[in-house]
């Protein structure tokens, strides 16, 4: 499905002309297409580096100066060089959580594209399963793991399963939403282009639909982290979940704070991976830059 | 400009004065089922009869509520009469009459897409020639000083050069006849003036049959050959009047006698209906 892609060139519309444009006594001049991007201050720009690299200091500092032990807070110090001397074994466990999340997720992103479109269009559907599907939402996922485990073993399957079960609820519920915002009057003039459901589903329904079904893709990955953790938590004999129960175990803090870096980088890398997947189907002007959904874990 | 009209008289059959009108409403109206149980149905349009002859312009002004709306729906199919028929072109309109192109007080633009690609949604969706259809898009979003903005944005234009966007898209099919739901009624007053002037101007060239919908009387003299001034809710026709002046209007006319005339006719309509109240 092709959805057009927009020049992202911002255009203030004072700079096209006046408010009120005259009918062009010979022709409007043809203004150009290759104005700069507004660009935030070179210094802006290095702000939120700025603010991580003085809370590490303050946390470095702190720990140092009133002796701290380790296994209350580790320094940052210590953790980067717990990181590098277990690098390989870091690298191992992050692989199948990794795996996990992302099966996890693409299949909650399919599903909850896809349910929500059912559920959208189809009232059967609607007074069917919406109400399952709401309602499994309030089982909380961490009480049925451990049946879940002694379903699918305790495998990738089951933890896929849990990540899917956590994350495709808000993709699901944005898609709904976002294919019921068209408006009203949108639709008659369609209707009176003759349009078939199916051309008013592809040319307007589901490209007005993308924002919303990519908001909801971007919650749906960050609670597909929580949802990887969690399965992990419940059984596994790898992953960094499992990892973090082990070094907690061995009352191991610098190895805790070890995995959680390296929970928050996957988060990160992954929730930015849906944000600049979105860039390649939205226009960038039309993206609004105030997102409250974060990575979070 | 000129292979415009002439894509115009080659497409559309020119009808004879005095042949049947191109729209004709009989004893049309519409009722809508109350949501509430128990509760009364609401009546949106009265009864009315109307004829639209090819090539005229009619205005149809009333206060929100009046059915105005309604009756453009009714007229496009996109709703069903309680009573009556509308007829277009002789056949009946049943469902969605697609030969026309609306022109909604919203512009409607697809953000996502382009200016051109916005006025091509009509070819598209109808599966016309891609190329013949981009010729024509070009051609008129020239024809409204668009020319140079095809690629932009529609964030990236004022409010004014979007609604010129929309009446491209209504027209790039040369439906023989289009119908405006106050079209200007979200612009500022200049701009309205404007696109008032520039639409009138386009519209003398070209002839299309208008049907143009407003709650502004000064507008609905201005532009239209004839007004239909409606009664409050439930609406119907409260009169009929011809304007009796020749195009092209000069925005000056608003303020002679002549001019004044009309609209005071209408005021008089209008505290008769009990729509104003006069002291």
């Amino acid at each position: 499905m092709s959805i057009e892609l927009g020049n992202g060139s911002i255009a203030s519309a004072e700079r096209i002309g006046a408010a009120s444009p005259t009918r062009a006594p010979a022709r409007a001049p043809a203004p150009a297409r290759t104005r700069p991007r507004r660009a935030a201050s070179p210094l802006k720009r290095f702000y939120s580096v700025i603010a991580t690299v003085v809370v590490l200091l303050i946390w470095q500092g702190g720990v140092r100066l009133f002796a701290v032990p380790a296994l209350i807070l580790p320094a940052p110090s210590t953790i980067l060089a717990t990181l590098w001397v277990r690098r390989s074994l870091y690298l191992a466990f992050s692989i199948p959580t990794t795996v996990e999340i992302l099966v996890g997720f693409f299949i909650a992103a399919i599903a909850g594209i896809f349910l929500g479109m059912l559920v959208s269009f189809s009232s059967f559907a609607r007074s069917t399963f919406y109400p399952m599907l709401i309602s499994s939402q309030l089982v909380p996922k961490v009480a049925i793991a451990p049946v879940l485990i002694i379903w699918f073993g305790t495998g990738l399957e089951a933890k896929a399963f849990i990540v899917f079960l956590i994350a495709f609820f808000p993709i699901m519920i944005s898609t709904m939403v976002g294919l019921e915002v068209v408006e009203a009057d949108m639709l008659k003039l369609f209707h009176s282009m003759g349009a078939s459901s199916t051309t008013t589903f592809l040319k307007l329904r589901l490209p007005a639909a993308l924002p919303n079904i990519f908001a909801g893709m971007k919650i749906g990955m960050s609670l597909a982290v929580v949802g990887a953790i969690v399965a992990e938590f419940v059984a596994a004999d790898r992953g960094l979940g499992y990892y973090l129960l082990y070094a907690n175990g061995q009352l191991d803090s610098p190895g805790v704070f070890g995995a959680l870096v390296l929970l928050t980088v996957i988060g990160v890398v992954l929730y930015y991976i849906v944000e600049w997947s979105q860039r390649l189907f939205i226009p960038a002007a039309l993206i609004k830059s105030a997102d409250p959904t974060q990575a979070s874990m | 400009m000129e292979a415009l009209l002439s894509s115009r008289l080659a497409s559309a059959p020119v009808i004879a004065a005095g042949a049947e009108p191109l729209v004709s409403l009989r004893n049309v109206s519409k009722t809508y089922g109350s949501r509430r149980r128990n509760g009364a149905d609401i009546e949106a349009l009265r009864p009315v009869d109307l004829d639209i002859e090819a090539g005229e312009f009619v205005t149809i002004v009333g206060p929100s509520g009046c059915g105005k709306s309604t009756l453009l729906s009714l007229i496009a199919g996109l709703s069903s009469c309680t009573t009556g028929d509308a007829h277009i072109g002789g056949g009946r309109v049943a469902g969605p009459y697609t030969d026309l192109g609306i022109v909604f007080q919203k512009d409607l633009l697809l953000p996502w897409r382009t200016i051109l690609e916005n006025v091509l949604i009509q070819a598209e969706v109808r599966g016309l020639n891609r190329r013949r259809a981009t010729a024509r898009a070009v051609e008129l979003l020239d024809l409204v000083g668009l020319a140079g903005f095809e690629q932009f944005l529609p964030h990236e234009l004022s409010g004014g050069m979007r609604q010129r966007v929309a009446i491209c898209r209504a027209l790039l099919h040369d439906p023989p006849l289009l119908l405006m739901d106050e079209p200007f009624a979200a612009l500022d007053a200049i701009t309205r003036d404007q696109l008032t002037l520039d639409f009138q101007r386009f519209w003398q060239r070209d002839r299309r049959t208008v049907v143009f919908i407003t709650h502004n009387l000064v507008e609905a003299v201005f532009l239209g050959d004839r007004v239909v001034v409606m009664t409050p809710r439930p609406g119907g026709i409260a009169e009929i009047i011809g304007i009796d002046l020749p195009h092209p209007r000069p925005l000056g006319l608003r303020d002679t006698p002549d001019f004044a005339r009309y609209t005071a006719r209408i005021h008089e309509i209008f505290i008769k209906t009990g729509i104003l109240k006069a002291d």
